[in-house]
């Protein structure tokens, strides 16, 4: 099979695999969250009467965007969760999984159909939805973000869902149940979204670094460079690159995208590793 | 039937020898340290075309480890898996599963897929082009093509799994348990349906518990017991290898032949309870089995005394009389034992357990 028919077949197989998604009950849910997340926050925060906080002023289309990322970091990471956690497991316990081990396909095809799929699944409502936040800000403001703009911030919130479904599905694959695919997966998101400010400022306090003010340079750099060990810290880091020059990260860009790269790398490998090796 | 380059010409369609897979064990808090665990031991096995076997064993016994050893998804860790004379490897991993159609246990399809789209998946990942419809329709379910996998019966899913596993008219057709959930009717369409299938020069290896199922459609058996295989050829033939011959039973009215009496040399003679209409009921062993002759003799001679024979039934060995006369366990206690993680190996086979 020639190199072209081959990603053909693969894109197929994860279009399906999205398809199957975009049907399910999950993404009734996943919708919801982004309706709510990503328009309610493109429509409140571009709002000239209402401000974030008093010390904060933003006052470009992308500044806007910046600041839906966060409700982005919520909604399309926890879709990524919803539709993701269970994506091997599920398959394991219903014997599913034997019948597409048993097809004479190359393994690591099939697990990146597994893993595209899931991507897409996410991946594209959100892109639309994020659509239908730029056109609502433009109500708002009277003005568009610049496509350079709004692909800085589009690719990276594209990286973030592969590499979130990169964890689920390799979490997945590691859990023998249901209860074990819900405990790593739910666990996993909680630790990145909610626990690692904590983790930070503990990790900040025995490095001897001023947790008492959180404005401080040296406090901003050591959680910076904490960051880079997250995927939403990266994509945040990403995205502060584009903002004006005093609003940019203290560290070097060079460093942030070394680090999206390895996060593109390493746990899409380690799930393609971990399937080659799948046994049903 | 796809035979690449005419390889193999008379060699057995599939053949294993000396293989052995055993599952790694961890535990959640040391995952490093890994264990073998139960699996199959130095299993030879030969299926020819157009053949069904019937592999057959206690739960736990290596039946499903075996089968998916063969469908590749297992790798085994020693001896050789054959396939049209031709080793696996260097076959090709993925070309060898071509050739392979797997039925795994119970598959419980969810969600809001159809049994249309499952099957188109499977055309697609297999690449190689196939009707979906036409092998829904083969296992009888024209009229199910889009209804929900959630809303399938169990009988439903069963026969889903079937049409997967015969995508790309496969060589060799692995079956786990494919019975179960199945009604009667349902039952013996399947058996037909298999029975056709070998006719058309498929070589079909079934899994089951359940000897008297196997019966009624397989040429030639299997016994796995504890991951190894204990005996295989046809039932004759695993009944003589393993000394575990047929018996009569014999009930009538009137004249009753005396416990104590043999009815000739080399018959042993057992009384039963009586079932209702009879008046006296025995069981007839004897070395070797029975023939018709033996039969007619022995009709012949309780007729002759003047008793009236109303049952005369020719008893196949149970698969506990079997395992039994292969393990030297007794029937009571060896269906009761389920192989454990050390799979100690038979005993009677003189094989060291490796690890």
């Amino acid at each position: 099979m020639s190199r072209v028919s081959r990603e053909k077949k693969v894109w197929h197989l994860s279009w399906l695999e999205a398809k199957m998604h975009f049907r399910s009950q999950r993404m009734i849910a996943l919708i919801g969250l982004l309706f709510v997340f990503i328009l309610g926050g493109s429509w409140g925060l571009s709002d000239s009467s209402s401000s974030v906080t008093s010390e904060l002023q933003f006052d470009t289309p992308y500044e806007i965007l910046f600041l839906v990322s966060l409700f982005v970091l919520f909604s399309s990471t926890l879709g990524v969760v919803l539709l993701g956690f269970d994506g091997i497991s599920r398959k394991r316990l219903t014997g599913e999984l034997a019948i597409e081990l048993s097809q004479p396909i190359d393994r690591f095809d099939l697990a990146r159909s597994q893993l595209q799929g899931l991507w897409l699944a996410v991946f594209i409502p959100t892109t639309i939805f994020c659509a239908i936040g730029t056109i609502l800000i433009n109500e708002q403001m009277g003005e568009l973000p610049t496509l350079y703009d709004w692909l800085y911030f589009i690719i990276p919130t594209g990286l973030i869902i592969f590499w979130y479904a990169c964890i689920q599905l390799l979490a997945s694959s590691i859990a023998k149940d249901l209860g074990s695919s819900v405990t790593l997966g739910v666990g996993i998101w909680m630790l990145f979204t909610f626990v690692w400010l904590l983790l930070t400022a503990i990790l900040a306090t025995f490095m001897g670094v001023d947790v008492t003010n959180l404005e401080s340079n040296q406090y901003n750099r050591f959680s910076e460079i904490i960051d880079l060990l997250s995927p939403n810290g990266v994509y945040q880091l990403l995205l502060e690159g584009n903002l004006k020059p005093d609003a940019r990260p203290i560290i070097s860009q060079n460093y942030i995208w070394a680090s999206a790269i390895l996060w593109s790398i390493i746990p899409g490998m380690l799930f393609l590793r971990r399937f080659r090796s799948l046994r049903p | 039937m796809y035979n690449p380059g005419g390889m193999g010409e008379g060699a057995p369609l599939l053949s294993l020898s000396g293989v052995t897979y055993r599952h790694r064990l961890t535990k959640w808090h040391k995952p490093w340290k890994k264990r073998l665990g139960a699996g199959i031991h130095n299993v030879d096995l030969e299926v020819n075309r157009g053949t069904i076997l019937g592999l057959i064993g206690p739960n736990g016994s290596g039946k499903t480890t075996l089968l998916h050893t063969i469908a590749g998804l297992n790798e085994q860790q020693k001896g050789d898996v054959q396939i049209f004379g031709q080793d696996r490897e260097m076959l090709g991993w993925s070309n060898s599963q071509r050739h392979i159609g797997l039925m795994p246990e119970r598959v419980n399809w969810s969600g809001t897929n159809t049994p249309r789209e499952v099957l188109n998946r499977l055309i697609t990942i297999r690449g190689e082009g196939g009707d979906s419809e036409k092998m829904l329709k083969t296992v009888g379910m024209s009229n199910r093509m889009d209804t929900p996998l959630d809303n399938m019966s169990q009988g439903m899913r069963q026969r889903l799994t079937l049409a997967c596993a015969l995508l790309g008219k496969p060589d060799i057709l692995l079956l786990d348990e494919p019975l179960n959930g199945l009604d009667p009717v349902a039952q013996a369409a399947f058996r037909h349906l298999l029975r056709e299938l070998a006719d058309k020069g498929v070589a079909i290896i079934v899994s089951s518990h359940n000897l008297h199922e196997m019966e009624l459609f397989v040429d030639s058996l299997a016994i796995l017991h504890r991951g190894q295989m204990v005996a295989s050829g046809s039932l004759s033939e695993v009944e003589k290898m393993l000394g575990c011959d047929p018996y009569l039973i014999i009930a009538g009215n009137g004249w009753c032949p005396p416990s104590d009496n043999s009815f000739g040399r080399g018959i042993s003679i057992q009384k039963c309870d009586e079932w209702a209409g009879e008046e006296w009921r025995f069981t007839l062993h004897k070395k070797g089995g029975w023939s018709s002759n033996e039969r007619h003799d022995i009709l012949q001679s309780i007729e002759e005394s003047g008793g009236e024979i109303c049952l005369l039934q020719t008893v196949l060995p149970t698969l506990e009389e079997m395992l039994a006369a292969a393990t030297g366990e007794s029937v009571e206690t060896v269906g009761l034992e389920v192989g454990d993680d050390s799979m100690i190996p038979l005993r009677k086979l003189g094989v060291e357990e490796d690890e």
